[in-house]
């Protein structure tokens, strides 16, 4: 791969198609993990890590799939990743594990692994659908952390758990709650979409 | 062969499945001692914690553990013991209904189960921020030495919502928006004080 297709992924993935506020995929998982920042950043490794070795895969062995069981392959592999980040964290980070709960093996029907392994990693090669499911996971884990980090805060007065707000501070108990996820998306959309209108086409 | 033929498609599908299925189950049998012995671990400190023993050191939880708890059996249900200051406390596990899932945990009473000794929570599914505050030690603590009245243990739903400090009304508060939860866990309670009622009079 060269550098400059490279970047231009990345600047794509990051900002001009990120996931989830352009193509709005994942929303599910966006609305459920985002009330604690910890819990935020393992789930967006997680989707990184499995979107990234998914389309990895499915690039190498793209020409040996029959055309029929296409997409059956291609689930089977995202799940054997997700299997693989589910019994990593069940065995070396218990407490996490047990916090994200059921929602690991959700990461199994987060849209954007299906979507990129189909847009991209079916029709390039190994390396850049390596670095293009990478920097897709890297755009979903950046705006669920930017909603966990107003979530948690304002929820909790914390930050990773520690305590940010001063002590008397009256936490919003709505923004622990999954409704307040819908309202802080909505607005990151809006900014998005805004921004983006406002500095005009991606040339 | 053809690639899109049938023979070639099972074979291919088999074949994918297979190696998936072999290295997922390698990674599995791999970690799983370790996922049980952690899950040991946390069992016995949170029991020893109702207990009133508050183990910070992992490395020490399963020695503290052997000196400290005695299991027995009584009507095919686990009970552990302590001895603490020349008084008998006993309790057991507990698993009952929560507004999302099943919340386990650890209850202890003292030798004739008139007075709540301890109370912790193990596992459970409820709202982060809400339900999920059970955890918290101002509620948890609101049961220990709590006496156990003729019906049990009451809930006031009209409390402060910073834990009742009376400890002989045997009631406890309520947390604020979780009035739900807070009364699953009441059930809780008396339900299980019914059971350690029972097995306080065969207890020697």
């Amino acid at each position: 791969m060269n550098n400059n297709s490279a970047f231009k992924i990345l600047k794509e993935n990051l900002w001009w198609n990120n996931p989830v506020f352009i193509q709005v995929l994942g929303i599910c998982s966006a609305l459920a993990v985002t009330n604690n920042m910890t819990n935020t950043l393992t789930m967006g490794l997680g989707v990184t890590f499995v979107t990234g070795f998914s389309s990895f895969t499915i690039s190498l062995i793209k020409n040996m799939i029959p055309r029929k069981v296409r997409m059956i392959i291609q689930t089977l592999i995202i799940a054997f990743y997700v299997i693989i980040v589910d019994i990593i964290l069940k065995a070396y980070l218990p407490d996490i594990s047990k916090a994200l709960g059921p929602y690991v093996g959700l990461i199994i029907t987060n849209c954007i692994i299906m979507g990129r392994a189909e847009a991209f990693a079916q029709a390039n090669k190994p390396f850049i659908s390596l670095w293009d499911g990478l920097s897709s996971g890297a755009g979903y884990l950046s705006v669920l952390l930017s909603i966990a980090f107003i979530r948690e805060l304002l929820g909790f007065g914390t930050l990773f758990g520690y305590r940010i707000m001063p002590q008397g501070f009256m936490t919003w108990t709505i923004m622990i709650m999954a409704p307040s996820a819908f309202f802080v998306l909505a607005v990151f959309i809006w900014i998005g979409k805004t921004l983006q209108m406002k500095t005009g086409d991606r040339k | 062969m053809k690639k899109d033929g049938i023979i070639y498609t099972i074979l291919f599908s088999f074949t994918a499945t297979f190696l998936v299925v072999l290295i997922l189950g390698f990674a599995y049998q791999s970690t799983s001692k370790k996922v049980s012995d952690h899950a040991g671990l946390i069992n016995r400190k949170v029991i020893l914690s109702a207990f009133g023993y508050e183990v910070t050191d992992e490395n020490r939880i399963n020695q503290d553990y052997s000196s400290i708890i005695k299991t027995v059996e009584i009507d095919g249900i686990e009970i552990y013991v302590t001895e603490k200051d020349g008084s008998l406390y006993f309790g057991k596990k507990f698993a009952g209904n929560g507004l999302w899932g099943t919340i386990t945990g650890v209850i202890a009473v003292n030798s004739t189960a008139d007075e709540i000794y301890g109370f912790k929570i193990l596992s459970h599914n409820e709202t982060p921020g809400l339900g999920a505050r059970i955890e918290e030690k101002w509620f948890l603590d609101q049961m220990k030495n709590e006496a156990i009245g003729p019906s049990g243990i009451s809930l006031n739903r009209n409390g402060s919502g910073k834990g009742d400090t009376d400890k002989s009304n045997s009631s406890i508060d309520a947390i604020t928006g979780a009035t739900q939860t807070s009364v699953f866990i009441s059930r809780i309670i008396n339900n299980e004080i019914k059971i350690l009622k029972k097995i306080a009079g065969k207890l020697k």
